[in-house]
C-alpha cells in the first residue's frame, strides 16, 4: 500500500480498530493520542502520546515528519468524547448543564480536529502533497435530546468539512466525513442503558446495531475514493430515513 | 503560459496590461495558492519564499514562466 495514515484518538474503540484495521492492510499507521499505554502494552502502528489540544506540540509532530520517512497523507479525526447532561435539570445538583464539561466537550471533539486538520493541511502543502482528511461526526449533529455539547460538536465538524472541501479542494486535499449511527461498542454499552439500546434498535430500519467492521469498510471506501468531497457519509442502518 | 492565462481567465492583452494579478478581480488567496501550484509543476521546481512573495507581480510570473 506505502500511503501513511494519520489517527487521532487511536486509543477508543472506534480509532484503534481503524488503525489496526488498516495497519492489517499494510497501511503504515501513525496514531496521536492524550492516553498513555499501559506499561508493556504495545500496538502494531506507531503510537504517539500527544495532548491534541496543546497546538505547539502538534506543530513539533508534524515538523518531525517533514524530515522523517513517515509523512502522512491521510488524516483521520477519531479523537473526541460523548457525554450526557441535560441543559437544566432541577433534579441535579448544578441545575444546568455545566460549562466545564460544555469547554470539554466541545474541545475533545471539535477543537481536536480543527487543529489536528490546520497542522496536517499545513504539512501537505508545504511539502506539495495531496491529501485527505477524514472526520468522525454522528448522528447527534441532528441534535440529540441531552447531548447539547456532543450534539454542537458534531454539527460543528460537519460545517468544517464543507469549508475545507471547498478551500482546500482546489489544493488537491479533500475532506470528508462519517457519521456513524450506533455501533456495538463498549462505548455504546457505557453510555446507554440496556432498555435504550433495545428502543434504539427497534427503531433502526436495519433492527441491529452496526458493527466496527462495517463502520471501518466506510473509512476505507473514503481512503480509496478522491471523489467523495464535501460530503457526510450517514452509516446508521436506516435509523434516520 | 496559455495554461496559466486560461486559469487566470484572462486573454494575452488584458494580461499583459497587468501590473499585479490582485488586480484581477478573481485573484484571492485560494486562486493564488493554486497558482503557486500550477507554476511550480510548469517549471519542475518548488519556488523559495522569496519568488512566493513576488508571484503575482505580472512581470515577474511571466519572466519565470519564460
Amino acid at each position: 500500500m506505502g500511503c501513511c495514515v494519520l489517527v487521532t484518538g487511536c486509543s477508543g474503540s472506534i480509532g484503534n480498530f481503524i488503525s489496526q484495521s488498516l495497519h492489517d492492510l499494510g497501511y503504515k499507521v501513525v496514531g496521536f493520542d492524550r492516553v498513555v499505554l499501559d506499561q508493556g502494552a504495545e500496538t502494531d502502528y506507531i503510537y504517539k502520546n500527544l495532548d491534541l489540544l496543546n497546538q505547539k506540540s502538534l506543530e513539533l509532530e508534524f515538523l518531525e515528519f517533514q524530515t522523517d520517512d513517515i509523512k502522512p497523507t491521510i488524516l483521520i479525526n477519531c479523537a473526541g468524547a460523548i457525554h450526557n447532561e441535560l441543559l437544566v435539570n432541577l433534579f441535579s445538583n448544578e441545575k444546568k448543564h455545566s460549562l466545564k464539561t460544555w469547554e470539554t466537550i466541545i474541545s475533545s471533539n471539535l477543537t481536536t480536529t480543527f487543529l489536528a486538520s490546520s497542522c496536517f493541511a499545513e504539512f501537505l502543502i508545504n511539502n506539495r502533497l495531496s491529501g485527505k482528511i477524514i472526520n468522525f461526526s454522528s448522528i447527534s449533529a441532528n441534535g440529540t435530546l441531552g447531548q447539547s455539547a456532543y450534539s454542537a460538536a458534531k454539527a460543528g465538524i460537519e460545517a468544517l468539512t464543507k469549508v475545507w472541501a471547498e478551500e482546500l479542494g482546489p489544493l488537491g486535499i479533500t475532506c470528508s466525513c462519517i457519521a456513524p449511527g450506533y455501533l456495538d461498542t463498549e462505548s455504546t454499552h457505557n453510555n446507554m442503558t440496556d432498555k435504550n439500546i433495545r428502543n434504539i434498535i427497534g427503531r433502526t430500519s436495519s433492527r441491529r446495531l452496526g458493527k466496527l467492521s462495517e463502520l471501518f469498510q466506510a473509512v476505507h471506501f473514503l481512503i480509496k475514493n478522491d471523489f467523495h468531497n464535501g460530503k457526510v457519509l450517514r452509516l446508521d442502518g436506516g435509523l434516520f430515513i | 503560459m496559455k495554461e496559466i492565462l486560461n486559469f487566470l481567465e484572462v486573454d494575452e492583452n488584458s494580461f499583459k496590461n497587468l501590473t499585479k494579478l490582485s488586480e484581477l478581480q478573481n485573484f484571492d488567496s485560494i486562486k493564488k495558492m493554486e497558482l503557486l501550484l500550477l507554476v511550480e509543476k510548469k517549471i519542475d521546481r518548488v519556488l523559495k519564499p522569496e519568488e512566493m512573495s513576488m508571484l503575482s507581480n505580472r512581470a515577474f510570473l511571466e519572466n519565470l514562466l519564460n
